[in-house]
């Protein structure tokens, strides 16, 4: 992402993202408009989804016979239909640029956002958070119409990209190019749906002690700043932010807001969540790290090159690293493991997106993604050099 | 560090640049300027988070307007990835203004955070011993935590090493089946069962109540890490890598190689290498014009596969929907194309443009040749094909066609004939255009502005060698003389008085073009020369008139007439015998090309991919689609110029498709052959053994291994195709690092994935309430 986005994210680019009937869009492009309306339909359900659980919950307390919550299997077809569109979209791509469709930013991000589908499906099924209780339902169909909504911005944000084809230099031309890839993209939704649940955390914390109190001002000032003032906030943290600040002020203005002792099991329960969906994401995240490793050294007989990219994925890595580390014998838990959760998260954002930016990604191999950019014949090592030594070897 | 010098040459460098800087600091600057403007893109779009701030430089209404009638020829999605790609480099080019602008400023700053980098060996840290150190301590601490508490336990042990055995013998069976086919697979082999035997044995020796998945998940992942970083010691110490330039013109053996950071140090390898093959095959594109358009926008070049399909020319229904007017089906791709001679016949279309052409077969002591005869216009042959000449100088032969066959003759007495034309300009003469004049030897022509032309000599057989640039040597009169290079001599008298040039023009080179024109005396005088071979002197002229298909007549110098058909012989004096072979009124061409695919053999060796050859492709063009009128046609194009066989136009000419190798953007591939040599001991080298061609060929992302080096393609120079640019590498490290990642991403599997899989998640997480 060598600039930022040049189109507008405003109404029009919405309704261009969730409206698979305009003229001229390719076979992939209309796929990808119906993921849009899917996900819109699913998030819409799983609004819905998630306001009948409050009835559900006032049921537990009274008492009562808990009705099944009658949007639970749409919206979970839902989401599996997004899936299946979703893949019908990247194999029309592939039929469109004759290779696995990751080689432009603009395929590498929709491949981001099918990702993000396939593993809130996996997750779906391997959390279980509706099994744990009401409470936790909610929290599951949050993390659901939030990984929806996710999808439709991302989409949206790939429409402002050239999405035009582009021949696959040799290198790239290797069996490895698609499970590295894969399974990064993969390990990268999870992980970023496990940094998802941290942000709900933190937001919910942040909130309990405006409403309740029981936190020292200062954690509470830098928790603020952190939520508001990281990079892309505005797409990360401060829409969930906003919309807990709502709800809860909601629940306190009808005197529902839940009591102190609220806090201590919920930290513990998010935190085990998000442990789990960390599971699911690093041996992935490990795999395609090392995978780059096994390409490189079948092309290049370096297996690492200490490139930007594999910088920024390694130390990605090591903070998962010293997260696990962390949690299993430093005896992190509750929100000093999902602090390190959420700058994992954040590393992985930075390595995946902001990565353009950085001082040393100007030369580094794994620029292809970019618009104009065409890499050169040298491929490793520095290209002066080569070119001196040749100079040489003319003389 | 001698900072103070360093000082005073940064202000050099700041006030001069880094070339003013004496040799040894150069290398310093350079990367000082690498460093500064790095640093000054990610500060400046720091401070530009979101891009508020930033320059917005909106695409000119004129270019706008272009991309919508674009978009609709090669559709939206085209046209709005030209606007994306335009939008961000008009305002790419004002940001790099900024962010220059902004290091400018900043210089200083700049400057001190490069010494404060260097000093910290920040710039490559991962060479800088700190952070070796850093590593080294990393596997201490990773040894100490995952043996705490290891003790020898016999039975423990020899358990272990009894379920090792029967992982190394289930690793031997998988190999003896075929089933790892890994590069060097006996040596990775036998590490990874080093590995999994050591640390099961060493495993045995930690205490812990049993053995569970989740401990032998840690047991493979922290041994992985320890086997991956004394491979990676191992590469650091031992690696050398470099370039090995070589050409496939030079057969001699090579073994010096050049170092990556460190050029002047040259570096040799125990034995030598030569090039046998290189080879480069780009992708095949299709470049579709619509010349009716005059887009400024370069047209979008289409890679093609079998069964690729391109829709293109949007056209509106009365639904508003818009739909493509042009379909392009790609139905089989050939790396080979022989281009034959143009096939023509009479057009099936009584619509189509009428164009007379003559197909004439010449047959002289067995050889035969074709030739294609376009009608002449008055008395004068502008084109080479519109003359046949006999090659024993006996006739020629014109066609004529929609015309009065006498009036092709021409009238001039001998010696006053015209010989061909000249167009000729003078700078700051006339309007500056080229004026033609025709060339009759012995006349002198006034130009204007003081300049004459007196044309002196020709010839119609220029003999390099023999003839000179001040007059022909030609044995024979021009008459007489055979058919190869005209040429003609010419006085360039100037305004001013002075001895007149003499000038020899050749036909077919424009003298400007070829860098001629500086070095004549008379430089703003600008002559091209064509040729008449009709009208110039020469054997006597023949006419072959037709008014319809099939039917025509011979007109003989003495003006009688002789009836021919297709299929005749044509009345000719000489040796020479020609036959009608078809007479057309309007004539269609077509290309006649064959095409095969080489296919490669069963060791995947492909001579073909390193001969030059034209490739094919065959397409299926449907106009129209999906409307009554739609028309589908097969075409069938090559990579070749010869008989413009890599163009296709639409019958009303208003599609062009152009089918090249797209050699403007990476390749799709590039392959070389080695040659490996052992030194014979008596300063000679002898070939060593290593099998077929196919063994000792390197491609991108497959190289070749020998006693410990590896080979890879690396590099190429599309100006020079006989080079290769071959990546040098000695790294006994790889082995080692590799099966220390393939055991970390055993061990995360199995504690991460297997582990729940199989167990379950444990105990459901506490606190479940609402």
């Amino acid at each position: 992402m060598g600039d930022p986005p040049q189109g507008s994210f405003g109404m029009n680019a919405f309704i261009d993202s969730i409206h698979p009937f305009q003229n001229g869009l390719s076979s992939s492009g209309m796929w990808l408009r119906w993921v849009d309306l899917i996900c819109l339909v699913g998030a819409l359900l799983g609004t819905g989804m998630m306001l009948l659980r409050w009835s559900q919950i006032a049921a537990v307390r009274e008492g009562r016979a808990v009705k099944a919550n009658p949007l639970e299997w749409p919206s979970t077809l839902a989401l599996l239909a997004a899936v299946v569109v979703g893949s019908v979209q990247v194999w029309m791509r592939y039929r469109e640029v004759n290779h696995f469709p990751s080689q432009t930013m603009s395929e590498v991000i929709v491949m981001s956002s099918f990702s993000l589908l396939v593993s809130m499906l996996i997750l779906h099924f391997a959390l279980q958070l509706k099994s744990i209780g009401y409470g936790w339902a909610i929290m599951g169909d949050a993390l659901l119409v939030l990984v929806l909504l996710g999808v439709i911005g991302i989409n949206c944000y790939t429409l402002t990209l050239s999405s035009a084809e582009r021949d696959l230099p040799p290198a790239l031309q290797s069996y490895w190019f698609p499970p590295h890839l894969a399974a990064l993209i993969f390990s990268y939704a999870t992980l970023t749906i496990a940094g998802l649940v941290t942000v709900i955390y933190f937001c919910l914390r942040f909130w309990m002690g405006v409403f309740r109190g029981g936190y020292s001002k200062g954690s509470q000032l830098l928790l603020l700043a952190c939520l508001l003032l990281i990079p892309f906030a505005q797409v990360a943290t401060i829409p969930i932010f906003v919309l807990m600040g709502a709800v809860l002020f909601l629940l306190k203005l009808r005197g529902h807001l839940p009591g102190r002792e609220f806090m201590a099991p919920v930290e513990g329960t998010m935190e085990e969540v998000s442990y789990r969906a960390f599971s699911v994401g690093i041996p992935f995240l490990t795999a395609g790290l090392f995978m780059g490793a096994f390409w490189a050294q079948e092309a290049w007989a370096n297996y690492w090159g200490w490139d930007s990219k594999e910088n920024s994925a390694l130390i990605t890595w090591l903070v998962y690293i010293a997260y696990i580390h962390l949690r299993m014998l430093g005896g992190y838990r509750g929100e000093k493991a999902m602090a390190v959760l959420a700058a994992g998260a954040m590393s992985v954002f930075i390595t995946f997106q902001v990565f353009g930016f950085l001082p040393d990604s100007q030369k580094s191999l794994h620029r292809y993604t970019d618009d104009g950019v065409v890499p050169t014949e040298g491929m490793q090592g520095k290209t002066s050099d080569e070119t001196q030594a040749r100079l040489e070897v003319q003389r | 560090m001698n900072l103070v010098a360093e000082e005073v040459d940064y202000h050099i460098f700041k006030d001069q640049g880094y070339q003013k800087l004496p040799a040894s600091m150069q290398d310093e600057f350079q990367q000082y300027e690498a460093f500064r403007w790095a640093e000054g893109y990610f500060i400046y779009h720091l401070m530009h988070l979101y891009g508020i701030g930033m320059p917005k430089a909106p695409l000119p209404p004129r270019v706008s307007a272009g991309l919508e009638r674009f978009g609709e020829k090669y559709g939206r999605e085209e046209e709005k990835n030209r606007r994306k790609q335009m939008t961000a480099v008009f305002t790419g080019r004002e940001k790099l203004n900024e962010i220059g602008a902004f290091i400018h400023d900043h210089e200083d700053e700049l400057w001190r955070a490069f010494q404060v980098a260097t000093v910290l060996d920040l710039n490559r840290t991962y060479k800088s011993s700190w952070f070796a150190t850093l590593l080294g301590l990393l596997g201490v601490s990773v040894f100490l935590s995952a043996y705490r508490g290891w003790r020898f336990e016999t039975r423990r042990s020899a358990r272990a090493l009894v379920w090792a055995v029967w992982v190394v013998v289930f690793l031997l069976c998988l190999r003896g089946f075929g089933a790892l086919s890994l590069p060097w697979a006996p040596d990775m082999l036998g590490l990874m069962a080093a590995f999994f035997v050591g640390t099961w044995i060493l495993g045995s020796g930690v205490p812990k109540k049993r053995v569970s998945l989740q401990k032998a998940g840690f047991f493979i992942v922290h041994n992985g890490l320890l086997v991956l970083l004394i491979g990676g010691a191992t590469s650091k110490f031992t690696t050398e890598r470099g370039i090995l330039n070589l050409d496939s013109r030079d057969p001699t053996p090579k073994d010096v190689y050049y170092r990556f950071f460190d050029v002047h140090k040259k570096a040799r390898l125990p034995f030598g290498v030569s090039l046998d093959r290189f080879g480069r095959k780009d992708w095949l594109a299709l470049q579709v014009d619509f010349p009716n358009e005059e887009f400024t926008s370069r047209p979008p070049r289409y890679t093609l596969w079998p069964g690729r399909t391109i829709e293109l020319d949007q056209v509106r229904d009365e639904s508003g929907a818009e739909r493509a007017d042009l379909r392009i089906e790609v139905l089989e791709v050939y790396d080979h194309a022989e281009v034959g001679l143009v096939k023509v016949h009479e057009s099936s279309d009584p619509d189509a443009e009428p164009l007379a052409l003559a197909e004439l077969l010449l047959d002289r002591g067995g050889q035969r040749s074709r030739f294609l005869l376009l009608p002449m216009e008055g008395d004068r042959a502008r084109l080479q094909a519109e003359v046949l000449r006999d090659p024993g100088n006996a006739w020629r032969l014109a066609a004529a066609n929609g015309s009065d066959p006498e009036s092709h003759f021409p009238k001039a007495r001998p010696g006053r004939e015209r010989i061909g034309t000249i167009e000729w300009s003078i700078v700051g003469v006339g309007d500056g255009q080229p004026t033609a004049i025709p060339v009759v030897l012995g006349e002198t022509v006034e130009l204007g502005g003081g300049y004459s032309l007196t044309f002196r000599q020709a010839t119609t057989d220029f003999r390099t060698g023999k003839d000179d640039d001040k007059e022909s040597h030609h044995p024979l009169p021009l008459e007489k003389q055979p058919l190869g290079f005209a040429a003609l001599w010419v006085d360039v008298q100037g305004p001013d008085g002075a001895e007149p040039e003499r000038r020899v023009l050749f036909e077919t080179i424009d003298d400007v073009q070829f860098g001629r024109q500086r070095g004549f005396f008379y430089s703003d005088v600008v002559l091209r020369f064509a040729y008449d071979y009709w009208s110039a002197p020469g054997p006597p002229r023949y006419v072959l008139h037709w008014e319809e298909h099939g039917k025509g007549e011979l007109v003989m110098p003495d003006g009688s007439r002789v009836p021919t058909s297709d299929g005749q012989v044509l009345p000719l004096p000489g040796d020479a015998e020609v036959t009608v072979s078809q007479l057309l009124e309007r004539a269609d061409f077509e290309s006649n090309l064959s095409f095969h695919n080489s296919e490669p053999d069963e060791n995947g060796w492909n001579r073909a991919f390193y001969e030059p050859a034209h490739r094919g492709v065959v397409l299926r063009v449907t106009r129209h689609p999906g409307t009554p009128e739609e028309e589908s046609q097969r075409v069938e194009l090559a990579t070749s110029q010869a008989g413009n066989a890599n163009l296709w136009f639409s019958p009303d000419r208003e599609v062009v498709l152009q089918f090249v190798e797209n050699s403007e953007m990476m390749p799709f591939e590039w392959r070389s052959v080695l040659t490996l040599w052992d030194r014979d001991g008596a300063g000679g080298w002898k070939k060593v053994a290593l099998g077929s061609e196919r063994e000792r060929e390197i491609r991108v992302n497959d190289y070749l291994y020998f006693r410990g080096y590896r080979f890879f393609q690396t590099n190429a120079d599309p100006q020079v195709p006989t080079y290769s640019g071959i990546g040098v590498v000695y790294d006994p490290g790889i082995p080692i690092v590799l099966i220390g990642m393939y055991a970390i991403i055993l061990g995360g599997a199995i504690a991460f994935l297997v582990r729940p899989a199989v167990k379950g998640w444990g105990t459901p997480p506490k606190g479940a309430s609402a």
